[in-house]
């Protein structure tokens, strides 16, 4: 005998939020505006991980692993460059991406849940940049000194940019006060 | 006549409690009983918060009770494994057409409900060819839902449900975002399938939909307030008042003729009915039509031109395949204070036409003037400056909310100005206030957390803190309540009125065409087919409708009562005018307080 | 910003009809043969391993009967980043492709060095962007989306029995395909509706890190707000039409495979068996190098 009240699937939850935030993963990475947000210093601060992250701090590591997959298996069709042609490249790190967003963010939520959004969207960053370039290093497409630079230069910015971002979707969404006093006007 | 066998939807005492935001507990049903019967047509009505949709959602068991029990074909909701058959016994289609479609192409979704069933390839083939042909959709049966209209969206939603082959169709406010002829189209359907045998169940907030039903459940605050014929329900215009429903149009006219002419009927839902009963009150026909009395010709006081376009063209996906030219050489002009509207169906260009005066879209080639500048030519006019004195309102606006808190977001506007802190927060507090969102007490709510009508305002609010000279707004009212509809029509012409502001309004409601333009430009296929004053252009009714549109009930009883030579006045706008013009047309009846006085005026 | 249109740049891998053979096959077939060709770009390291591939990857695409100009025309934007990884890895030599030992110095200017090993690794990965770029381009302009997602879920469909949710995956892809055009039209709304507010999307960087990002926010927060609640309507609107899941699901389509699949499948692994054969030889070599290097590198930091 059912009691819950609202009777939709996790399942269906988890299909359609995963194909939303994949959705957007590949609008961002077609369009001209909103992949990547250019820097000072040069750099592109790309977005396409973002959606991953979203997707495993709002609905769990699984859902965030398979946005992930799919956001590999587009910068596989869509590379430019050989590096992510590499399907170990392009796709392994991807999969870790909403998955360590997720689980820093779980363990850090009880304190200060916004905190722990950004925390978990850094998280979920610096596992892209780290293990990215890393196997880039391992299977031979640059030396570990321009790995640690790239990782430097774009790996900043981009946990920035991803922080910034998913703490104002994720407040705006779940209702999550981010002024003590509410609005700044 | 089907025999009575056991009711298909049966609800006991039903109660539904939720968490609300904020954590109070809203008790949205508070003991409903009905019985849905098979091969009904059901109209379910009530005001805001009256828990229609939360009831809704318990016929097909996506919301089960609190308390008391629901049973569909017999089946306790509360029991899991019943819900895959109550579901394909119930089908339901939501409001946002867009949201409903899952698959890539409309034949694909339309058979998503029967792959669920695990039906056999070929009755899946079958009954998806059968829904979509329908709905008639099945000749655009490999388009991707992207490239269909709202209408036609709606209508593969509906194909979706009727593949499932269920005894009863839910539809939940499915008419909200359709244009005139969407909706016409929507209400012919259902009353075939209704004719076939199917239960149907219309959730709606605008009566004159429930007027098609035979039946009328009106909520108030979680109970049934009334469960009967349309007929009785929609001529009591006090129970209407006291459930804040407001009651169809035919229904006012004929309980404001009911004033002057005391024993004509009140129950009047169609237009066929209200001529009959006139007719009756007209007993032999006339010697020659009657003329109600002559209407001053308006002064056109027009200020000067603040919008002008002259022969614009625009062509969209310019050398793609999808390439389809939305402008074939518009001109149009709107006078400071005024309100202009742009009339047509979907894909006239009358949004198009609002993105060009906005100085968004580059035209193929024809000239825009706004405020003294032309907009491509003039390589001196600041772009960013006349962006502050052209506002802009896009269709369903809440979308373009972002902030967390919602005053930040009205005074985004303001500071992308570059205005000192003092001035943002004193236009955000005006437009707050004009919109109806006190400022203090709405500033630092969450912007999510409001209703959708609260978040149409504050969009609204957010366009208005720019204190712009011209407003443009497209489709303004659609998939509104009533109510939310009234309030926001008041600020805009407050905002004409009061403020000055000039308005042009594209839109294919035409009451609200008829409530606030002064001018019309009626557009075909991104050409103005049709112009003049409001009044005026109104009068063409036929044409109108041959282009998709329709016309206010206030215009279609007077042009109905003109081709039956009873009354050649047209150019009214509300039905009070409509009242005053057939009460001058027809003899006053014979004794009657009221008619003594009016024959010793018009002695 | 004056093209704002968005659906211009959403047609993901554009198909273009024809009638070739390899139009005509069964997409799973197509899909497995792809994934074994790009196994087979992904272990070759030699020369004469990527030359047959090349030859290969062309080969195919004469047969599609798509253009050749066109499909290699997508490769221009990538020449540049090509050129600056390659210089990159001539000033930054890698540790891998053979040990320092079997490399021979081709040229040497100041500090800066080219070996064999470095020239044959920027050529295969050359070879290995080409190859896999046209190779794509063909499986895009050859199949449908609808194929590509009905192929992948029939390829998955026997892991269903072990649990593996095939279908709920391709319906994942499936619903993400169907949103991608509708949300680019929604971001077209966004981008105006913003920029009639006085909102800024440009891309020039002058401006310090926070407010590089604060511009885009008006566009990109909306965005996923939107989806957000789009997703809690098609949630609800897929219960009520029944879904429960892949398990006793059937479908409206139904792929046949004929015996021109099985044999184009046959030929297709053949070749890349004999790749990987050609490039085996050196294979065992290299790996052992590798690994060498890697522990070594390993050791260094």
């Amino acid at each position: 005998m059912e009691t819950s009240q609202q009777t939709t699937t996790v399942l269906v939850r988890r299909i359609v939020v995963t194909a939303m935030m994949v959705a957007i993963t590949v609008l961002l990475g077609l369009l001209p505006v909103g992949g990547f947000i250019p820097f000072p210093t040069g750099v592109n601060a790309t977005t396409l991980h973002i959606p991953a992250i979203i997707g495993g701090i709002l609905e769990g590591w699984l859902v965030g692993g398979l946005v992930g997959l799919f956001f590999g298996l587009f910068s596989l069709i869509r590379a430019a460059t050989p590096i992510f042609k590499d399907p170990l490249v392009a796709i392994i790190p991807r999969l870790f991406i909403g998955v360590t967003a997720y689980f820093a963010y779980a363990g850090l939520k009880r304190f200060n849940q916004l905190v722990a959004v950004g925390v978990g969207a850094a998280v979920g960053t610096a596992t892209n940049t780290i293990l990215v370039l890393g196997l880039a290093v391992l299977r031979g497409y640059m030396s570990i000194e321009v790995a640690s630079g790239v990782a430097l230069a774009h790996g900043i910015p981009e946990i920035i940019v991803a922080v910034v971002i998913t703490v104002s979707v994720v407040a705006a969404w779940r209702q999550i006060s981010t002024r003590r006093q509410g609005s700044s006007v | 006549m089907k025999e009575p066998a056991q009711p298909l939807i049966e609800i006991r005492d039903l109660h539904h409690t939720y968490q609300g935001d904020g954590g109070a507990p809203v008790d949205a049903l508070r003991g409903v009983e009905l019985t849905v019967r098979d091969g009904e047509f059901m109209a379910i009505v009530g005001a805001n918060g009256s828990g229609k949709t939360t009831l809704a959602r318990h016929f097909n068991a996506l919301l089960l009770p609190t308390r008391g029990h629901v049973r569909v074909a017999g089946l306790d909701t509360r029991h899991r494994e019943a819900w895959s058959a109550v579901r394909s016994q119930v089908a339901m289609v939501f409001q946002r057409p867009e949201d409903q479609i899952v698959a890539t192409t409309v034949e694909d979704d339309a058979a998503f409900g029967p792959e669920n069933l695990g039906l056999p390839t070929a009755e899946i083939q079958r009954r998806a060819e059968w829904a979509l042909r329908t709905v008639d959709m099945w000749e655009h049966r490999d388009r991707p839902p992207h490239l269909l209209s709202v209408g036609q969206q709606q209508r593969v939603a509906i194909a979706g449900a009727l593949a499932m082959r269920p005894r009863c169709l839910v539809l939940d406010e499915a008419t909200a975002m359709l244009d005139p002829a969407g909706r016409r189209q929507m209400q012919d359907l259902l009353c075939k399938l209704h004719d076939e045998g199917m239960t149907v169940v219309l959730i709606t907030h605008w009566m004159n939909e429930a007027t098609l039903a035979q039946r009328v459940v009106a909520l108030r605050e979680g109970r049934v307030a009334f469960d009967g014929a349309p007929e009785p329900f929609f001529s009591d215009l006090q129970t209407l008042d006291a459930l804040r429903l407001e009651p169809p149009p035919f229904s006012l006219l004929a309980s404001k003729l009911a004033q002057h002419h005391p024993g004509f009927p009140g129950g009047v839902l169609t237009l066929d009915g209200l001529m009959d009963a006139i007719a009756r009150l007209v007993p032999e026909p006339l010697e020659q039509p009657q003329t109600a009395a002559p209407r001053p010709v308006p002064t056109d006081v027009r200020g000067p031109s603040l919008v002008v376009t002259r022969d614009l063209h625009h062509t969209y996906l310019a050398d793609t395949p999808l390439a389809a030219n939305a402008l074939n050489g518009v001109s149009m002009e709107a006078h400071t204070g005024g309100v202009v509207s742009l009339v047509g169906s979907t894909g006239s260009g009358k949004s198009t036409m609002l993105q060009h005066i906005a100085g968004l879209l580059e035209p193929r080639s024809g000239q825009v003037t706004v405020l003294g500048h032309d907009l491509h030519r003039d390589r001196g006019a600041d772009r960013r400056s006349l962006r502050g004195r052209i506002g802009i309102l896009f269709q369903r606006p809440e979308e373009q909310l972002f902030e967390t808190y919602l005053g930040d977001d009205v005074a985004f506007g303001p500071r992308q100005l570059g205005l000192d802190r003092e001035t943002v927060r004193e236009r955000v507090r005006w437009a707050m206030h004009i919109m109806g969102l006190p400022f203090q007490a709405y500033k630092d709510r969450f912007t999510q957390s409001l209703s959708g009508g609260e978040r149409r305002k504050a969009a609204l609010a957010g366009v208005l803190a720019l204190r712009p000279e011209v407003l443009l707004l497209d489709e303004p009212t659609a998939g509104l309540d009533p109510q939310s509809r009234r309030d926001l029509l008041g600020v805009l012409h407050h905002l004409n009125g009061a403020e000055g502001m000039t308005l042009i309004l594209a839109t294919h409601n035409m009451d609200d065409v008829a409530v606030l333009a002064e001018r019309v430009y009626v557009l075909e296929e991104g050409r103005v087919v049709m112009q003049g004053p409001t009044r005026e252009v109104f009068t063409h009714a036929s044409r109108l409708q041959a282009l998709g549109l329709d016309v206010p009930p206030a215009v279609k009883v007077m042009t109905a009562l003109q081709e039956r030579g009873m009354c050649t006045a047209t150019d009214v706008l509300t039905i009070d005018e409509a009242a005053a013009a057939i009460l001058r047309c027809i003899p006053a009846p014979q004794s009657s307080p009221m008619t003594e006085q009016t024959r010793h005026e018009e002695a | 910003m004056s093209r704002l249109e968005f659906l211009r740049y959403v047609t993901i891998g554009q198909y273009l009809a024809r009638e070739s053979i390899i139009h005509r096959l069964d997409p799973r077939f197509k899909l497995l043969a792809f994934g074994l060709i790009i196994v087979a770009i992904t272990f070759s390291t030699t020369y004469l391993a990527n030359v047959i591939l090349v030859l290969m990857v062309v080969l195919l695409l004469i047969l599609s009967k798509l253009p050749l100009g066109h499909t290699l025309r997508g490769l221009r934007p990538a020449l540049p980043a090509l050129a600056f990884l390659a210089l990159f890895q001539v000033l930054f030599p890698p540790q891998t492709f053979g040990s320092a030992n079997d490399c021979s110095v081709l040229l040497r200017w100041r500090f800066v060095e080219l070996t064999s090993c470095t020239l044959q690794l920027i050529l295969v990965s050359t070879a290995r962007l080409v190859e896999l770029f046209v190779l794509t381009s063909l499986l895009t302009f050859s199949t449908t989306t609808t194929e590509l997602v009905h192929g992948t879920e029939g390829l998955l469909a026997p892991l269903q029995r072990v649990g593996f949710p095939a279908h709920e995956l391709s319906l994942v892809v499936t619903i993400a395909l169907r949103f991608v055009p509708t949300l680019a039209l929604q971001m077209e709304r966004l981008v105006k509706a913003q920029i009639a507010r006085g909102a800024d999307f440009g891309t020039s960087g002058r401006l310090g890190f926070i407010r590089a990002i604060r511009r885009l926010l008006p566009l990109l927060i909306p965005l996923f707000l939107i989806s957000l609640r789009r997703s809690e309507a098609l949630i609800v609107a897929m219960d009520a039409r029944g879904y429960t899941g892949g398990r006793g699901r059937t479908r409206l389509r139904r792929l046949q495979a004929r015996p021109a699949d099985y044999l184009a499948l046959v030929v297709v692994a053949a070749f890349c068996a004999a790749t990987l054969y050609v490039d085996h030889a050196s294979l065992d070599q290299s790996l052992v190098a590798w690994l060498r290097t890697l522990l070594r590198s390993l050791r260094g930091y």
